[in-house]
């Protein structure tokens, strides 16, 4: 399974991976971040895609769950119950609510060979590694 | 090889997901009152009418049949026979090899005058207490709601919908007393006012009148004052579903007593989830059934991330999330606050690191909190305010890497 691998020593701040993930989505919002640390340093924060996912343990609706073909994590918003314990529970503060009762989470665009972040990312800063 | 699960909950399933996936070739059987596996989380949704029952499930439909997983719903489980390793239903006897307790628990009638034998008081834990709740709405004028917890406040978010004048009786001072501080719990009092809810704060409940035919008309305050009802809702609390296992060598406390690996005094029975009173939260149910399957199934893996004083919850488009000592004071603990119309939020340290946290409006990244709450990590040599950190301000950067890395990426390029 492909993984998105983050180096913020490559991150320029451009953004371009948050408009292009913005995109994909109806309501356009990004799904990842770029944050700074103390020294203005940028950092990607994105969907680690974690093999043992706290989002899902904390999930009591079902809504999120994992792909069993990709092995993905994939968010149903009709089943979502609005509680944000995924929200809560992610050490990465990654996923966050939209607004209307539903959370916003990286479905690492499985409609797509290659994520739409790595994809425009000239600086490489974000990449697909196996693993 | 036979493992009995008993419980359909978050730790029951969990459990059984797992053990499916260890064990494939076992048999798995999960024994449940529940006529399905629901989530309780979102009972208020059915109370709402915004879901009906079979949406209130957590897992996929096919889940069970797909991973081979037995399903008995609609269970009673009278007792248990761990020497003979038999349950017994009311319908038969169930031999097991290993058995799992993730039974829950049931919720509480305090000791009021005619609380037990009311024909219109309910609780609010099961299908059937939802049920039964929106069937009484068709008729109900006045709810009194006992308790302003999470639980309570969810049940009369559910009401809401079906036009009874609602009263929430709360023995502190404000609502939602755990998770709160004054500020937010007036942010959403304030908003249940304006949905026509009416509170009575720092007061209990201490008697009751009921009328000829055993329905409560009235609830006695412990100020004197009194306040019609034809509907009691109580939410004031939880007790572990325990009393099947009353003559069995399983030690008891106040839940199931388990080691660090989910084991209970029996050898070959395991407890997780609300049973064992560790704690009262879905992630840690899941963890707990996931550990026991785990170690059930020959493996050998400790319950070590017991942190559970954490919550979130919405009203009226306001989240809000609580984790950790978020009430503390004193010399000893510095108190941060930021707050905005839209926002209130509080962070509380001690000796250097955050104990807790609470955030009301906007609470996108906050998961962090529980990370750097139960590590006690260190945040004193940050160089920003706490409001503004995310996990970008653990990252350790090495600058004399990043610039050879930025050149040789540039050199490519």
């Amino acid at each position: 399974m492909k993984r998105v691998i983050v180096d913020p020593t490559l991150c320029d701040g451009c953004r371009k991976c948050m408009s292009a993930c913005g995109g994909h989505f109806p309501d356009g919002k990004s799904r990842l971040q770029i944050r700074t640390d103390a020294k203005g340093r940028y950092v990607p924060l994105i969907c680690r895609q974690c093999p043992r996912s706290a989002c899902m343990q904390g999930c009591m609706s079902g809504a999120i769950s994992r792909c069993p073909d990709t092995g993905y994590l994939r968010y149903d918003s009709e089943q979502c119950g609005g509680c944000y314990m995924c929200v809560m529970n992610c050490p990465y503060g990654i996923p966050f609510p939209t607004g209307d009762g539903h959370v916003a989470r990286c479905d690492h665009c499985t409609d797509k060979e290659t994520p739409r972040c790595v994809e425009v990312c000239q600086r490489h800063a974000i990449y697909l590694e196996e693993g | 090889m036979r493992t009995v699960i008993i419980g359909a909950g978050a730790a029951g399933i969990s459990a059984a997901v797992e053990l499916a996936k260890r064990k494939p070739w076992e048999e798995v059987l999960v024994l449940a009152s529940d006529p399905f596996p629901y989530s309780r989380c979102m009972l208020h949704h059915y109370l709402k009418g915004e879901r009906g029952a079979k949406e209130l499930s957590f897992i996929q439909e096919d889940l069970l049949a797909r991973l081979g997983i037995g399903f008995l719903g609609g269970q009673t489980v009278c007792s248990v026979d761990t020497e003979k390793k038999q349950i017994q239903t009311k319908e038969e006897l169930l031999p097991y090899d290993k058995l799992v307790v993730a039974t829950g628990s049931s919720y509480v009638l305090p000791r009021i005058p005619n609380l037990r034998s009311g024909t219109n008081v309910y609780g609010f834990r099961d299908l059937k207490d939802a049920k039964a709740i929106r069937e009484a709405c068709a008729t109900a004028k006045k709810a009194v709601v006992i308790g302003s917890g999470l639980v309570g406040m969810d049940v009369v978010y559910g009401l809401l919908p079906h036009g009874v004048l609602i009263t929430v009786v709360e023995l502190a001072s404000r609502i939602m007393p755990l998770q709160t501080n004054q500020v937010s719990a007036e942010r959403y009092q304030e908003r249940f006012e304006k949905a026509g809810v009416r509170f009575r704060l720092g007061v209990g409940v201490s008697d009751t009148a009921a009328d000829a035919e055993g329905r409560i008309c009235e609830v006695i305050l412990s100020d004197g004052t009194k306040e019609e009802c034809d509907l009691l809702i109580v939410a004031a609390g939880v007790r572990p579903n325990v009393g099947f296992l009353e003559h069995t060598e399983i030690f008891i406390n106040r839940g199931i007593q388990v080691d660090a690996y989910m084991q209970t005094s029996c050898p070959d029975v395991y407890a997780a989830g609300d049973v064992t009173g560790l704690s009262g939260i879905w992630p840690n149910a899941v963890e707990q059934g996931r550990i026991a399957a785990v170690n059930l199934s020959g493996g050998r893996e400790a319950y070590t991330d017991k942190f559970c004083i954490k919550n979130t919850c919405e009203f009226f488009g306001l989240p809000m999330l609580s984790v950790g000592s978020v009430g503390a004071e004193g010399d000893n603990y510095t108190i941060l606050t930021q707050e905005t119309p839209s926002d209130h939020k509080k962070l509380v340290l001690r000796d250097g690191h955050v104990v807790g946290a609470l955030f009301q409006g906007d609470i996108s990244g906050t998961g962090i909190w529980q990370y750097l709450i139960k590590n006690r990590v260190d945040v004193s040599q940050i160089e920003k305010s706490l409001f503004n950190i995310s996990i970008a301000d653990f990252y350790c950067f090495d600058e004399d890497v990043r610039r050879v890395r930025a050149d040789s990426v540039m050199r490519i390029m």
